[in-house]
């Protein structure tokens, strides 16, 4: 079980989101997590329950599960896409089920010597630990409309805090 | 010659671009101009060709994309480089090294590396790369703003439309013309501002070529969310008591909280409180109303439509400047109906007992939603002005015209409320933390809502007995101001 404190109180009750990794399991088809939540606070927490990013280091065969905007590139695009949240009763437990593609593709570090671009496929499904992140607060999502602080995501500005939790997948056999 | 279509993921194996897609959806774009096409792949890519024969905004630009050679210096020491525009239509699966998933975004335009442009650092070549997700999240679209609709999420996001919104990005990426990019949703960046409206040419056309109306996106607004709609987090009773998040209740609420209040500083930091304060208890509310249904028509009629009614007509004097007297006349004309009178003034005597505890109900529920109101809503000064107060004054005006009070009597009875109640907003800390320019714009945005200079100055008392010991407060009070004659006039 891990938590996340909230770090910012501005005056607030200090609240924590608990989850845990109930079950993962992991397949050619891809991988599926079983997260279990709990809110030891008397008020309800509202969480990211969809998947905004995925980061994998063969190395170490790490997959990182990415529920927040943390690390994210402001780059040109269509939208920018609101969240998908969920709530928590106070003094209450939630599961929630992601599941992960088996591979994800990413653009190479470097090009090809005559300038091509070179992809590379990661197997994920292979990973041997994996980590997942997840931005919480103990309010719902907001648009924020203000003109400052334009560099952050609505995302990033709502959050409170990153609730994460890590787990070390058995050897098959 | 300029613009392709990436064939194959090189290094990742067949099978994780979809090169059909992404050419059906040019196709649309070039309003299916049998002119456009593509050359024999060279490695793994293919170059797209265009003899154009069909005339129109969205064909013109492809046409102009694709028979161009851009050449463009950025300034960052690399000298003239010719720029190509690479299209890569991705599965849900693509992520950009940043680690988000590209379903997460929709799409993304990323300017060549080292060009020094927003997105140039998650490119790794010399072109111009668009990446967008053809399975629109996995077969989970998000919709985005729908213009005139006061903010509604609810415009599909269709692929053709996407890769033209891209197209804008990367015409002006590669004529080094980028404006400037922000985060900002609401309202949204220039580049976004711009891409938008070269996207309604695209929904203009694909609206004709399947014979509909045409919808157009609110080019203010850069949020997006599932087409299933937005997480409903906006005002949670008054969506439980209306039976939707997208009621035309909820979004009287939400258009003037997101579309005024929260957009300055003082405003947001209120609301950030507010919020707070509100979902202490709020969940258990709706618990409670799903437990009674009968209670959720009860707080509708006696809460949620009062406050409601009591924040228009404060828009309408404190913004919009109607006079007293014609305040009193709106307030009277909204309860012309002599039944509906009855049953608001009913239900708003009801809806009081839960906050005073002195209900003549007995049944456990209502005993439980009373305590947990005066427990969790009455200890806090946010929600008591935001809400409590607001409802007060709308009942209590709503007595004095059951007792027969005229509509002139009414409107200065309100007009004095509504002064004295925008006096007393709740002074968070933020209001110490303001610059003195900073300072200046909230209290000119603050004292533009109180129309009496006496009011104006009044607030400048509260502000400077709890604030006077800051430098940047004492010395934004102590200037003169605009009102300061019209106070002595008075």
């Amino acid at each position: 079980m891990a938590d996340s404190k909230s770090k910012k109180d501005g005056g607030r009750t200090p609240v924590h989101l608990e989850i845990s990794m109930k079950s993962v399991t992991a397949n050619k088809r891809g991988i599926s997590v079983l997260l279990k939540l709990h809110n030891p606070a008397d008020r309800a927490l509202h969480y990211v329950s969809e998947v905004r990013g995925l980061k994998y280091e063969p190395a170490s065969k790490t997959l990182t599960v990415i529920m927040s905007d943390e690390g994210r590139v402001l780059v040109p695009g269509p939208m920018e896409k609101e969240p998908v949240t969920r709530s928590i009763d106070p003094k209450a437990d939630a599961e929630l089920e992601l599941q992960l593609p088996p591979t994800i593709v990413k653009l190479a570090e470097t090009p090809s010597p005559q300038g091509a671009l070179r992809f590379e496929e990661q197997a994920i499904s292979e990973a041997e630990h994996i980590d997942v992140r997840m931005a919480w607060s103990d309010t719902p999502y907001y648009i924020d409309p203000r003109p400052g602080d334009p560099m952050r995501t609505g995302l990033q500005r709502w959050q409170r805090d990153i609730a994460h939790v890590s787990h070390r997948m058995r050897p098959a056999g | 010659m300029t613009v392709f279509l990436q064939n194959d993921a090189t290094g990742a194996g067949a099978g994780n671009l979809d090169p059909n897609t992404g050419f059906v959806n040019l196709s649309v774009i070039a309003n299916l101009d049998t002119g456009l096409g593509m050359a024999a792949a060279v490695g793994d890519r293919q170059q797209i060709t265009y003899a154009q024969t069909v005339m129109g905004t969205c064909p013109n630009r492809l046409n102009m994309l694709v028979n161009t050679v851009f050449q463009v210096d950025y300034g960052m020491g690399m000298g003239m480089q010719t720029v190509n525009i690479v299209i890569l239509p991705c599965l849900a699966n693509f992520t950009l090294n940043d680690n988000s998933l590209v379903s997460s975004r929709g799409g993304v335009t990323l300017p060549p590396a080292g060009s020094g442009l927003a997105g140039a650092a998650l490119n790794t070549g010399q072109d111009c790369l668009i990446v967008y997700d053809t399975t629109q999240n996995n077969g989970m679209p998000v919709c985005v703003t729908r213009a005139n609709s006061g903010g509604t999420i609810d415009l599909p996001l269709p692929n053709p439309v996407i890769v033209y919104h891209e197209m804008s990005h990367a015409l002006r990426i590669v004529t080094n013309a980028q404006l400037a990019l922000t985060a900002a949703c609401n309202p949204s960046s220039p580049e976004e501002a711009a891409a938008m409206t070269d996207e309604n040419d695209m929904r203009t056309q694909l609206a004709a070529l399947l014979g509909q109306p045409a919808e157009l996106r609110d080019t203010a607004i850069y949020c997006g969310a599932l087409c299933t709609g937005p997480t409903p987090n906006c005002c949670i009773v008054a969506s439980v008591a209306s039976g939707s998040p997208v009621s035309e209740e909820v979004q009287a609420l939400r258009g003037l909280r997101d579309g005024f209040l929260r957009v300055s500083e003082v405003g947001y930091a209120f609301f950030d409180r507010l919020h707070y304060d509100y979902y202490s208890f709020s969940p258990q509310v709706c618990t409670l109303m799903a437990r009674r249904p009968e209670l959720s028509q009860l707080v509708l009629s006696g809460f949620v439509r009062p406050l409601i009614s009591a924040l228009r007509l404060m828009k309408a004097y404190a913004i919009d400047g109607l006079e007293a007297a014609a305040l009193g006349r709106t307030f009277a004309s909204m309860h012309a109906d002599p039944e509906q009178f009855a049953a608001t003034l009913s239900a708003l005597r009801g809806t009081r007992a839960f906050w005073t505890g002195v209900s003549t109900d007995d049944d456990e529920i209502a005993a439980q939603l009373s305590a947990l109101l005066r427990e969790r809503a009455l200890p806090s000064s946010h929600i008591n002005w935001a809400l409590i107060e607001t409802v007060r004054i709308y009942g209590e005006a709503l007595e004095e015209y059951a007792l027969g009070a005229t509509a002139e009597a009414l409107g200065a009875r309100l007009a004095k409320e509504f002064t004295d109640w925008t006096v007393a907003l709740p002074l968070d800390h933020i209001w110490a933390s303001l610059s003195t320019e900073q300072l200046e714009i909230e209290l000119a945005f603050y004292e533009n809502l109180l129309r009496p200079a006496e009011g104006k100055a009044r607030f400048r008392d509260r502000l400077r007995a709890r604030f006077g010991n800051i430098t940047a407060m004492r010395m934004v009070l102590d200037r003169a101001s605009p009102w300061a004659e019209e106070r002595l006039d008075g």
